[in-house]
């Protein structure tokens, strides 16, 4: 069995034969199909996902570790990897845990836009590629007359790229962004928070670029993952990260929620004025602002574990 | 307040640590986490490994064919010692047969694949009848050409089908009606249309079916009445009066009907994809009986008088006879879409797999596949073309073969005489 029959039988015809079933469920509308299938792969996901926004809180929680660290470390990188590998290893986090649903995005991704090609499409190729992948086992939902399925949702057809040449790109933009956001495990380190940053701006942009020619059924499943993204992080940690909208490139403050409670809104400003003085003692290379930093994350931590 | 799930993400991992406080949340994010927590018991060296495998995978799908750029089946017909191709490169090619090892090329229209006149590509057969040569093209066009040199400015003609300049492709072949000299054809916009086989002059209005038409429509003239019989994506087979293009009757069926219909007796014999064959009562429309194969009916039937032959999508041909009782089938391998055809030593039949296989039809049991041949990796989706004992194939790879059906060593085989393919040696 090459790759390509791996590819086949792993993932194209599981997720194809489950789309033409809730293509059949919900009513021949693919655009419905396509949610619901963007809801059972979230919720398959689901563990994926609430281990990633465990690993970013813990992350959080050893940034002011970390940045002691980089002060007691700063000119020997060397030593501050292995320093900052240690860390990670004690707490027992796997910086490239983050990327579990990333992962696993992708070949449902590029799945998804092979299925959406041989069963929106209705060329003869693609119906006479389509006959052999359907599973004659599957009872009760009549799959072989639901083809050529319909591609037709709202005002689009999703084997096509959005015709409005708007609406789609934006909604991609902006749920990426905000998904984007709400998920941003804040730094200590400038250079990483400014690559922070780009990526929040830069990520979100090229999507919407790739949603002007790419299928709009692909580009739906991208939005109603990224709404229900949202919706788990709303749960976990309610809409604060997403404020301030547009915060400048600064490693400092990103540190804030780490330290203090999301439940103490007025603490906020003391800890932005704080940071504010931590930049300003670091430039001038003044070691008490660092051990302020240092103190506060004890504080706030065992505000929270009261 | 805190929400409890982002409480009890605020707990520290590591519960052992008696310098943590036990976790004492409660609520789904608990819940959630309870769940999730797991995972982390995984080695990370596992997880990078099942993400590469799943990057791996990925890539692989990248690969393949994305855009699925196809044009066409490599349809093809053969008249006095010349056989028609509509290649994939959007052009019809003449290739002069003289039964010999060579298929030498005779003209092509447009005379070259960057043309703006391209076909885009042929799916049905090409018709050779009333003096031209009859071909519609995957660019929304009905073309007849002159088979002599390949002309439509002379003594042929093409007409845009639709109403407008954006034409739809046109899936199924052209049909010849002898008693009104029509040409007709479905196209993809629904419509069936009619036009004066030698000037191209529009007949009647499009007959408006629900949906898409890509079966190659029958022409019937059963006790003086002659009828066009074709199918539609909308799942019905239509009867139609080719006097005046008005609907004799219609038969509901569970799926597309995308093959062409077979007119056997009195009977139109014509498969869908809700996975059945219908026969149903040439003069009213009733249906007389019904069988289901595995998968979709796609390729019409062909019939030998006697016993009905269905190609079908589960890779096999069931042999009915006139009641629809099973005779037999046969397993071919892999999916069938060209319509199989008769030749005097049997049944040839192509799959997908690039196969021609030969079946014994006369024998009631044993051993039904006399030869296999398989041309090639290329599959095998336009219908296939016999003349006596010879069958011309075209496949995916664009080339175009003579096969001979003939004796050796008392067995009858299938042996590729003649290849031809554009610009590339053939084998």
């Amino acid at each position: 069995m090459g790759i390509d029959d791996l590819w086949r039988e792993i993932i194209i015809r599981p997720m194809l034969n489950l789309l033409v079933v809730l293509y059949t469920i919900c009513f021949n509308n693919m655009g419905i199909a396509i949610i619901v299938f963007t809801v059972i792969v979230r919720l398959v996901t689901l563990p994926l996902t609430i281990k990633q926004l465990r690993q970013m809180r813990s992350m959080m929680d050893l940034q002011p570790r970390m940045r002691e660290i980089q002060d007691r470390y700063g000119r020997d990188r060397q030593r501050v990897s292995q320093e900052t590998m240690r860390l990670y290893r004690e707490a027992g986090v796997n910086p490239v845990g983050c990327l579990g649903p990333l992962v696993i995005q992708m070949p449902i991704l590029f799945g998804l836009f092979r299925v959406l090609i041989q069963t929106v499409y209705s060329r003869p190729d693609h119906l006479v590629a389509l006959a052999e992948k359907f599973y004659a086992w599957i009872p009760f939902f009549p799959i072989y007359t639901a083809a050529p399925l319909s591609a037709t949702f709202l005002w689009m057809d999703l084997s096509e790229p959005d015709p409005s040449r708007v609406i789609i790109p934006v909604l991609v933009f902006v749920s990426t962004w905000l998904q984007q956001k709400m998920t941003m495990t804040p730094s200590t380190d400038p250079r990483q928070s400014t690559n922070q940053m780009m990526m929040l701006w830069l990520m979100p942009l090229m999507i919407a670029f790739f949603s002007f020619t790419l299928p709009s059924g692909l580009s739906l499943y991208w939005i109603a993952s990224n709404v229900i993204g949202i919706g788990i992080q709303y749960f976990v940690t309610g809409w604060q990260p997403i404020f301030p909208l547009f915060p400048k490139a600064d490693p400092v403050p990103a540190a804030a929620p780490s330290s203090s409670s999301y439940d103490e809104p007025e603490e906020v400003d003391g800890d932005a004025r704080t940071s504010r003085n931590d930049r300003a003692n670091r430039r001038r290379g003044n070691r008490t602002g660092s051990e302020r930093a240092r103190r506060r994350p004890r504080r706030g931590r065992g505000r929270s574990t009261k | 307040m805190l929400h409890p799930l982002f409480r009890s993400l605020n707990q520290p991992r590591n519960q052992s640590d008696p310098g943590h406080p036990k976790r004492t949340g409660r609520g789904f994010g608990n819940f959630l986490l309870s769940g999730a927590s797991g995972l982390s018991a995984l080695p990370s060296r596992i997880l990078i490994l099942a993400g590469a495998l799943l990057l791996l995978l990925s890539l692989a799908g990248c690969t393949q064919n994305l855009a699925g750029n196809i044009s066409g089946w490599n349809a093809l017909a053969v008249g006095n010692e010349v056989v028609y191709v509509g290649t994939k490169d959007g052009r019809v090619q003449a290739l002069t047969d003289r039964g010999d090892g060579n298929l030498p090329a005779k003209w092509s229209y447009p005379p070259s694949p960057d043309s703006d006149d391209s076909l885009g590509g042929v799916y049905g057969t090409p018709l050779l009848a009333s003096g031209l040569l009859y071909v519609a093209a995957e660019n929304g066009y009905l073309y007849a050409l002159d088979p002599e040199n390949g002309s439509v400015s002379e003594r042929g003609w093409r007409r845009p089908l639709g109403q407008d300049q954006s034409q739809l492709p046109l899936v199924g072949g052209p049909a010849y009606e002898p008693i009104n000299r029509l040409i007709v054809v479905g196209s993809e916009d629904g419509s069936l249309y009619s036009y004066y086989a030698e000037t191209g002059e529009p007949v009647w209005r499009p007959f408006q079916t629900g949906d898409k038409i890509w079966s190659t429509p029958v022409v019937g003239n059963l006790d003086g009445i002659p009828a066009i019989y074709f199918g539609s994506h909308d799942g019905n087979i239509y009867a139609v009066n080719p006097a005046n293009g008005e609907e004799m009757w219609r038969f509901q069926t569970g799926g597309v009907v995308a093959g062409k219909p077979l007119l056997m007796d009195r009977m139109i014999i014509a498969g869908s994809f809700d996975k059945k064959l219908y026969a149903i009562d040439a003069f009213d429309g009733s249906k007389l009986w019904e069988f289901e194969g595995g998968n979709w009916f796609w390729a019409g039937a062909v019939s030998n008088g006697t016993t009905i032959f269905a190609p079908n999508m589960d890779g096999r041909i069931y042999a009915l006879d006139r009641s629809g009782i099973l005779q037999w089938e046969f397993d071919a391998g892999a999916e069938i879409v060209s319509p199989p055809v008769l030749v005097p030593r049997g049944l040839v039949v192509a799959n997908r797999d690039g196969d021609l296989i030969l079946l014994d039809v006369a024998r009631n049991a044993g051993q039904r596949e006399l030869h296999r041949l398989t041309l090639g990796d290329a599959e095998i989706k336009a219908p296939i073309y016999a003349v006596g004992d010879t069958v011309y194939v075209g496949s995916d790879d664009g080339s175009a073969r003579r096969v001979e059906v003939h004796e050796q060593f008392s067995e009858a085989v299938l042996t590729a005489r003649a290849c031809w393919k554009h610009d590339e040696e053939c084998r």
